[in-house]
């Protein structure tokens, strides 16, 4: 009914569109008279949300983007130039994300970073957009903060997006030699009905078959007893079940599942990552694989482990305690994407770093290279998944899995092939 | 198949009757309108995290101590003081308790969603006249009933139950006849308290998750329930909850796949409907406490 905490997705552009208007003039009149322009350093906003119900997707991931910066500029910052980062808290408010950005364009930034979902992000976006100032989503999985026409063409997100989610499932699925899906959507978010749609259509594409789908209203109180019941139900059964859904709401679906006796394999897309998962399925579920981003602190046996160990490691020194989910990587590995690109940009005024970003820019990260940004498809590009399996109480490492591409579904989706 | 989903119906429909009396019962004895009621079945699913490692029942006990302990402070720090004021201010107070009650929550014990494992004996199925049914769902179904039918024998057949029927009817009337408030009031928070923690060990067992803000989906239900069956009565309250859970049920069994997405829109459009016939509620007697 009504969910509070609503993560990495679109509400639609409707709370975009009413606060636009009014921070567009703000912007206007705030004008940009500080230190932009200033190439000694590079200057970042951060308008992440430390507080509200988006804190727990936006703390770990800046927390882990701030590591990143402090590292390059131990290592003596990019060519020699410092990242100096401005902080401001959105507190998980639309209104508030809006305002920050055009007091951090008027404060001098180059670059600002936005909040690890569409909704909250649009707000920001487009005032970077209005003043031609690059604006890189911190997570956000909706491939419409990525087509470059719904917010604009200065806008990016540092994820891969729940296409690529979705996509990655179906092959990794299809590679294991399952060949009937059934496809168990959860409605609440625009972010786990593209994953439905994407892996749906990939699957189909690969030459796999949906034998059946059904639908749960999603968000805080999930019961699946009906759906759990009527997939039980089919006189044969699926080889697997696709679970399109969302931490607590996916964790509680696939629980109810294994409780009501479906016992084929279930897949499902990254925003179940997380310890939360485990408690929620508990030690006797098993045969459940998602797509996340990493495998490490709850989750062992990653391909890169000792790569990602070092990363965990710096993090809980710095932090004193470890990441909770694989999203805190997403924030280290935009910062290595960002200074990257700022190292080949010609100078560190907007329409530059926007030009830089969009070139070329594969980048080494713990879990292997990462493709970034391209003119026509502003969100990570190229990236392995990381495909776990949660069984018996713990978490392992079940491969990793790229797609070369995407399909398309007609959305509009500028990353699709 | 059909007994399967019987059970499922009518364990919802039990829970969510559960969870309408609670409502109800505040607002009859007192004309208050908790809307922190929601952080009461927060405290109580709150126990059964911290307990988790401990036998159910145990964790179920905590989770009754837990609820009631915060029944009782919010009545005497938010509520007591107000007990003259009028229905509204009552109103807006609660929302203050519940808002308190669920930012503290985020800032100290729950910043994120924990999950809490499913206990063994409640993840077992057992047949049943060839239905294949969860424990889980026989635990739902009997714990709930048997709440409810100690709330109708305490309500019908004790002095504390006239005397809480009595102050719900007329709570003037009922104190200058010897009706201690200081008696009447509390007592029925603590019931509150354990009717939540019932519900709250309930949700946690089916959900497996425990958030700051879990608690405002059953608080919405019970109040629709109980405006559903009528505010002023508690059989009604009760009938109000069973029928929103049991039709809750109906319409995830019947919908077709591209409809289920929109099932409170007809949920609701069902109770709207309800309404315009009987606007008092199912249930409800002549008077009705609504400022």
């Amino acid at each position: 009914m009504l969910g509070f905490a609503r993560p990495f997705t679109g509400r639609k552009a409707l709370v975009a569109a009413a606060v636009a208007p009014l921070v567009l003039t703000a912007a206007c009149s705030g004008g940009s008279d500080a230190a932009s322009g200033d190439d000694d350093q590079l200057v970042i906003g951060f308008a992440l949300s430390q507080s509200g119900n988006m804190a727990p997707f936006d703390v770990e991931p800046g927390n882990a983007a701030l590591l990143r910066i402090k590292e390059i500029n131990d290592d003596g910052g990019i060519d020699g130039k410092k990242i100096k980062v401005i902080s401001k808290d959105v507190r998980s408010n639309p209104d508030t994300v809006g305002t920050a950005a055009t007091e951090l364009i008027a404060e001098g930034i180059d670059l600002l970073v936005t909040p690890c979902d569409f909704d909250l992000s649009a707000p920001g976006a487009s005032v970077a957009q209005a003043s031609e100032i690059p604006s890189v989503s911190i997570c956000a999985g909706d491939p419409k903060m990525a087509d470059t026409k719904t917010l604009g063409d200065y806008v990016f997100s540092a994820n891969a997006g729940s296409d690529v989610e979705g996509s990655s499932g179906a092959a990794w699925a299809y590679e294991k030699g399952w060949r009937t899906a059934y496809v168990l959507q959860d409605e609440s978010i625009e972010y786990t009905k593209s994953a439905g749609r994407y892996f749906t259509a990939k699957f189909e594409d690969l030459g796999g078959k949906i034998v059946g789908d059904d639908a749960f209203p999603g968000g805080d109180n999930v019961n699946i007893s009906s759906q759990a019941s009527r997939l039980k139900g089919l006189s044969t059964q699926p080889d697997f079940v696709y679970v399109a859904s969302w931490n607590p709401g996916g964790a509680t679906a696939i629980r109810q599942l294994r409780e009501a006796g479906v016992t084929v394999p279930i897949v499902g897309p990254a925003a179940l990552d997380g310890q939360v998962l485990l408690d929620v399925v508990g030690e006797k579920a098993s045969d459940i694989y998602y797509t996340g981003f990493a495998c490490y602190v709850y989750c062992t046996g990653a391909d890169s482990a000792a790569d990602l160990d070092a990363f965990v490691k710096a993090y809980q020194a710095e932090y004193k305690s470890e990441p909770a989910s694989s999203y805190a990587l997403l924030g280290y590995n935009m910062v290595t994407a960002l200074a990257d690109a700022a190292g080949k940009a010609k100078s560190f005024s907007g329409g530059d770093l926007k030009a830089a970003l969009e070139g070329d820019g594969s980048v080494k990260t713990p879990i292997g290279d990462v493709a970034y940004f391209s003119k026509t498809c502003h969100k990570i590009i190229d990236t392995p998944m990381t495909v776990v399996e949660v069984a018996d109480g713990a978490m392992t490492f079940a491969g990793q899995q790229r797609v070369d591409s995407i399909p398309d579904v007609g959305d509009g989706n500028s990353c699709a092939s | 198949m059909i007994l399967e989903f019987l059970i499922n119906a009518v364990g919802l429909g039990a829970l969510y009757a559960l969870l309408t009396i609670g409502v109800a019962l505040l607002f009859g004895v007192l004309g208050l309108m908790n809307f922190a009621y929601g952080e009461l079945i927060l405290a109580g699913a709150f126990a059964m995290y911290l307990f988790r490692d401990q036998p159910w029942p145990f964790a179920l006990l905590m989770a009754i101590v837990f609820a009631v302990v915060v029944a009782l402070v919010s009545e005497r720090l938010a509520f007591h003081p107000l007990r003259n004021a009028d229905p509204v201010t009552l109103m807006i107070a609660s929302f203050a308790v519940s808002l308190a009650l669920q930012s503290l929550a985020r800032m100290t014990v729950l910043p994120r969603t924990r999950g809490v494992p499913p206990e063994r004996f409640l993840s077992h199925r057992v047949s049943i006249l060839g239905a294949d049914v969860s424990v889980l769902d026989l635990v739902t179904l009997v714990l709930c009933g048997l709440m409810l039918l100690v709330v109708a024998w305490l309500m019908g057949r004790t002095s504390l139950g006239i005397q809480l029927r009595a102050a719900a009817e007329d709570f003037r009337m009922a104190s200058s006849l010897g009706v201690k408030a200081n008696l009447v009031i509390p007592a029925a928070f603590v019931i509150v308290g354990v009717l939540s923690a019932i519900g709250g060990a309930v949700l946690v067992a089916r959900q497996g998750s425990v958030g700051a803000d879990m608690g405002l989906q059953p608080m919405l239900i019970g109040v629709v329930g109980a405006v559903l069956g009528g505010m002023s009565s508690l059989k009604g309250a009760a009938l109000g909850g069973f029928l929103l859970g049991a039709a809750t049920a109906l319409l995830e069994s019947l919908l077709p796949t591209d409809l289920i997405a929109f099932r409170d829109a007809f949920l609701f459009s069902a109770l709207i409907a309800v309404l315009v016939v009987r606007p008092q509620g199912l249930l409800s007697g002549a008077k009705v406490r609504v400022s």
